[in-house]
């Protein structure tokens, strides 16, 4: 199991025992910038997305430690959705003039009301792809080697040329690709345990 | 052919090149993975390619998002003043640190900006403020520089040096991979340079302890090594400051991402339990992955089978997991399984002392935890041996005690003129001395194993001791002389403990003469030994010897430039028998060269030089110099705030010396400011009936009679007298104070009836017990009598009581003139004018 899977279970299992102020902390501060984008995506002003972060965090945290999820109906992260998306159609129709309609009223409606059906809004499932990519990057760059990780930084992500990053780095053109295959594919296998657990 | 993804290609397969080539071609192009013709045909090329592909659309969903992350900076919509944020370093529990760079200076720090929000409380905000401020002065090479701290738009924020290296969890996997090599693993240097660095943390962890402050995470991660590897302690203090709820640290908030560090104290939830030693078990941990590249139990399952091991498992030791080849001998096994003993008192007592022994590991000397590894062996033997536990184990301690504090001194006397090979060789020496002592006690319990020598029955304390003596007596270390110095010192030092001072003064005068003969003198076995003997003569109420051998000790010191602890050791030992036999002003000048010894040393010392502050106020209150030691209790008790938590009882006894000073140079408002407040943190440290509470009522009552509030004054004394009838015995000295300061007050008050019963209670419990409690009372009793007219009864007992209190030790000025008073008008009362005038003449 990797670290970040490790760290990610006890996260969940923290997240049961209402007193653990940290796994609410760890969860919050992973989950908010994500939660937060995703309210300005769908219209909100910063102040009030932050809001709805806040808001759909306090929620799902309730229903959780209220042994309200049940794995069978879904992924947890399709489970958090739900609370996000009617945070989100909450927040944004209290700060709207009443009478006014709002373009993306339905749009959030829909969102909201679809999510219990496991059909999520498309910009969930980007947010949220954003934010484990991000995650797992991270843990891949504290357990890779440093010099595979510069590579790859170099190379894969800095769109350097193989011959500049091998000669930058002081490795073979052939340990930049390698850097490359292996960190990629690590990410990758990081990405799937974490889906399996969210 | 490709195997085991680039490692090896043989001729007609793709190189990783092409396979990258043709992943981005596929991926930009929708090109299928068997388009080209080797593809078509390869198993290998083809499954090597359909994973670059998947590699290659991972990275361009990364780079979407890394594009996303690398837009505008969250600082939580907060810029800093006089900062550019250049990028996010890391994102953790407590909030976000990123790099920065400082406008005026162009100096590259990092900011950690603490989270805000619904979860952070005001409790949290002042305990961040107060270790941030903690911090900010926690000036010490090896622990991360805080350089400013503040709030910016709501939001705290800290700037401190940004350490641009790996972390130490990298090093150690790297030592790991290097160690993965046979050959390697026989060249010695990578792992003592890696011990070195450890103990460079510990040294770290225990500069900051003794400020007060518990990192508390203790773990690879945080902890930085800069570009010239040295290492840098990350998130001190900060890093609970944040997560600590209203009643501490939260049960299992330091788990989250730190759980395979955490102590059993931590692990079972005895958040109280939590101190110094539990950042010392993580750093066990820390060792423990040093040497073996593995946690100490298994930490990878679920949270409550982790919790299980760390409560539970006993490590194995290390050099059983690391091989034969792996270096790691008893010694590094015994050092590290001290550190994860599951008892913190069973555990290296400070992050110092572990840094100490792996110093000396290096340095080729014995190590501490050795010592206590075997003595704990014999203790554990002695309780098979159906010997009394309680006494049993509590003679083992105050022998081990002893031990203790000799072998420490002999170490500490290694003075740092001496070369290397001399250290090495005397260390050696002392090793072996001490293995020697340790085996002779033994061999001591062993033989008082009940089935072998004494029958079938409970050693006492004194029986082990004699035989022990008679033992050395009989002449069995004759021909090691130091040895059984050493030995005799031991248990002399015992003795005295025990209360047999004539036992124990034949031990050390052996001790000492021994010594005095020993080959190469000046030696510091003497200046040890008598040390010993000094304090026991003091005990016995000889201080004419005792000055002498503090003398004596503290010359030897001198001339052979022990090292500065050792000597204010010797100063302060000569200053307290200077202080008792009332020779003040020589006892002030001691205390002082030891404090100034201490405050040069700085670093650990300032606990003790901060302690020997508050010794030198309080006897310039005793010298009568009130206003000097106002000054330096003020002093003290502002660093013992620093240093320590507020509820503290050292502190708490530096604000109550305080308050009393203010009450001597008639400052009543400040000194009963000052009382309450002591009170206030007595009652939550003690709770509100301790005896302690009793003593602070006391003083409060004093302050307010000497006030002339003497209906106030009563209030405070009858609060004191109900805490200390009920917790202190009859004759106890506190009670016969407070009982004859509400006699007084209420006398003041004109019921003078009632105050003399007070004073007749207060005399009986105190005679026989408190001659100096009795004697007051009885002036008391003298005073009360005269005005209600009873003058013979009035002079019967203030005649003897004024004499006795001329002659008693410890009597105050005041109480001696009153007493002379009383006793004199008492006598011409009933017409002995001659008596009288004998008492009135000065």
């Amino acid at each position: 199991m990797s670290e970040l899977t490790r760290t990610t279970t006890l996260l969940l299992e923290g997240l049961l025992d209402p007193n653990n102020r940290e796994a609410w902390r760890t969860l919050h501060d992973r989950c908010r910038p994500m939660l937060m984008a995703y309210g300005r995506r769908r219209g909100l002003q910063d102040a009030d997305a932050e809001d709805a972060a806040q808001e759909a965090l306090a929620d799902f945290a309730r229903a959780y430690q209220a042994g309200q999820y049940e794995r069978e109906r879904g992924p947890l992260r399709h489970w958090l959705a739900g609370f996000a998306a009617r945070r989100v159609a909450k927040v944004g129709s209290a700060r709207r003039a009443p009478g006014l309609d709002h373009p993306d009223k339905t749009q959030v409606l829909a969102g909201a009301a679809d999510t219990d059906s496991g059909s999520l809004d498309q910009v969930w499932e980007e947010e949220w792809e954003r934010h484990v990519l991000q995650m797992c990057l991270s843990q891949v760059r504290m357990e890779a080697d440093p010099k595979h990780v510069e590579a790859f930084e170099m190379y894969a992500l800095g769109g350097c040329s193989v011959a500049e990053t091998a000669q930058a780095v002081g490795v073979s053109e052939n340990v930049v690709y390698i850097a490359k295959t292996r960190i990629l594919s690590r990410l990758r296998a990081l990405r799937e345990e974490l889906e399996a657990l969210w | 052919m490709v195997k085991d993804g680039f490692g090896e290609t043989t001729p007609g397969c793709l190189n990783p090149g092409e396979i990258d080539r043709l992943a981005r071609e596929a991926t930009v192009g929708g090109l299928a993975p068997d388009a080209d013709a080797h593809v078509s045909q390869c198993d290998s090329c083809r499954a090597l390619l359909t994973e670059a592909i998947e590699n290659e659309r991972a990275l361009a969903r990364l780079r979407d998002s890394d594009g996303a992350a690398k837009g505008p900076v969250d600082t939580g919509a907060v810029a800093i003043p006089g900062f550019e944020i250049i990028n996010i370093v890391n994102r953790g529990g407590q909030g976000i640190v990123y790099e920065a760079t400082q406008t005026s200076t162009g100096r590259r720090v990092a900011i950690k900006v603490m989270r805000e929000g619904p979860f952070a409380s005001d409790a949290d905000r002042v305990r961040f403020e107060r270790e941030a401020r903690l911090l900010a002065r926690l000036k010490h090479p090896n622990i991360v520089t805080i350089h400013d701290t503040g709030v910016a738009a709501g939001v705290h924020f800290v700037v401190m040096d940004f350490i641009d290296g790996p972390t130490f969890e990298s090093h150690i996997d790297a030592l790991w991979r290097w160690r993965a090599d046979a050959g390697a693993r026989r060249d010695p240097r990578p792992l003592r340079d890696a011990l070195d660095v450890f103990a460079t943390i510990c040294e770290a962890v225990n500069a900051a302890h003794v400020r007060g402050v518990i990192h508390r995470d203790i773990k690879p991660s945080n902890i930085r090594l800069d570009q010239a590897g040295v290492p840098h302690v990350l998130d001190f203090g900060l890093a609970k400051t944040a997560d600590a709820d209203d009643s501490g640290i939260s049960m299992s908030g330091s788990f989250v991402g730190s759980l395979p560090w955490a102590a059993p104290e931590q692990a079972s939830g005895r958040v109280h339990a939590i101190d110094v030693r539990t950042d010392v078990y993580a750093l066990g941990v820390v060792l423990y992955q040093l040497l073996t590249g593995e946690f100490p139990y298994a930490v990878s399952g679920a949270m409550r089978d982790t919790l299980d091991n760390i409560i539970n498992i006993e490590p194995r030791r290390p050099s059983a997991i690391a091989g034969r080849a792996s270096r790691i001998d008893d010694e590094l096994d015994t050092i590290t399984l001290r550190c994860l003993t599951k008892d913190p008192a069973q555990r290296y007592q400070t992050a110092g002392d572990l840094a100490r022994d792996i110093r000396r590991y290096l340095a080729g000397e014995p190590i501490e935890a050795k010592r206590d590894s075997l003595a704990y062996v014999v203790r554990k033997q002695l309780r098979r041996y159906r010997i009394v536990v309680g006494t049993g184990v509590a003679f083992l301690l105050v022998v081990l005690a002893g031990l203790f504090v000799s072998i420490s001194q002999w170490r500490q006397a290694v003075t740092a003129r001496e070369h290397a090979e001399k250290q090495t060789a005397r260390a050696q020496a002392e090793a072996k001395k001490a293995d020697a002592v340790n085996d002779f006690l033994g061999q001591m319990l062993a033989a008082v194993e009940p089935d072998n020598a004494l029958g079938n029955r409970d050693i006492t304390i004194r029986e082990a001791l004699d035989l022990a003596a008679d033992q050395l007596d009989a002449g069995q270390l004759a021909d090691q002389p130091e040895v059984e110095a050493a030995v005799r010192d031991t248990l002399g030092t015992t003795y005295s403990a025990l209360g047999e001072f004539e036992a124990a003064r034949r031990h050390l005068d052996r001790a000492v003469a021994l010594a005095r003969d020993f080959p190469d003198q000046p030696r510091q076995e003497l200046a040890v030994f008598l040390n010993s003997r000094g304090t026991l003569l003091q005990g016995m109420g000889l201080p004419e010897p005792s000055e002498s051998d503090f003398r004596e000790s503290l010359t030897l010191a001198q001339t052979m430039g022990l090292e500065p602890r050792s000597l204010a050791l010797c100063h302060n030992n000569l200053a307290m028998l200077l202080a008792q036999t009332g020779r003040l002003d020589e006892a002030y000048t001691e205390l002082s060269a030891a404090h100034e010894l201490m405050q040069r040393l700085g670093g650990e010392a300032v606990m003790d030089a901060t302690m020997l502050l508050g010794n030198m106020a309080v006897l310039n209150l005793e010298r009568g110099d009130a206003e000097a030691a106002l000054l330096q209790l003020e002093e003290n008790v502002a660093t013992w705030r620093e240093l320590l938590p507020p509820n503290h009882p050292t502190l708490l006894e530096a604000l109550s010396n305080l308050a009393s000073a203010h009450r001597i140079v008639g400052n009543y408002d400040e000194a009963e400011r000052r009382f309450s407040e002591c009170m206030e943190i007595g009652r939550e440290v003690y709770g509100d009936r301790h005896p302690i509470i009793g003593v602070d009522l006391n003083n409060l009552g004093l302050t307010r009679s000497e006030a002339g509030r003497f209906a106030e004054a009563e209030v405070a004394f009858r609060q004191a007298w109900d805490i200390q009838q009920e917790a202190l015995s009859p004759g106890h000295i506190d009670r016969g104070k407070t009982l004859g300061n509400l006699a007084d007050a209420v006398a003041e008050q004109g019921r003078l009836e009632e105050g003399l019963a007070y004073y007749e209670q207060c005399a009986t419990e105190s005679k026989d017990l408190n001659p100096l409690i009795e004697a007051g009372c009885n002036i008391g009793r003298a005073e009360i009598l005269l005005k209600l007219e009873r003058f013979e009864e009035a002079a019967t007992l203030a005649e003897p009581a004024a004499r006795a209190l001329q002659t008693m030790p410890g009597v105050a000025d005041g109480l001696k003139q009153r007493s002379r008073a009383v006793a004199a008008a008492a006598l011409r009362s009933i017409g002995r004018d001659e008596d009288a005038a004998e008492f009135e003449t000065p």
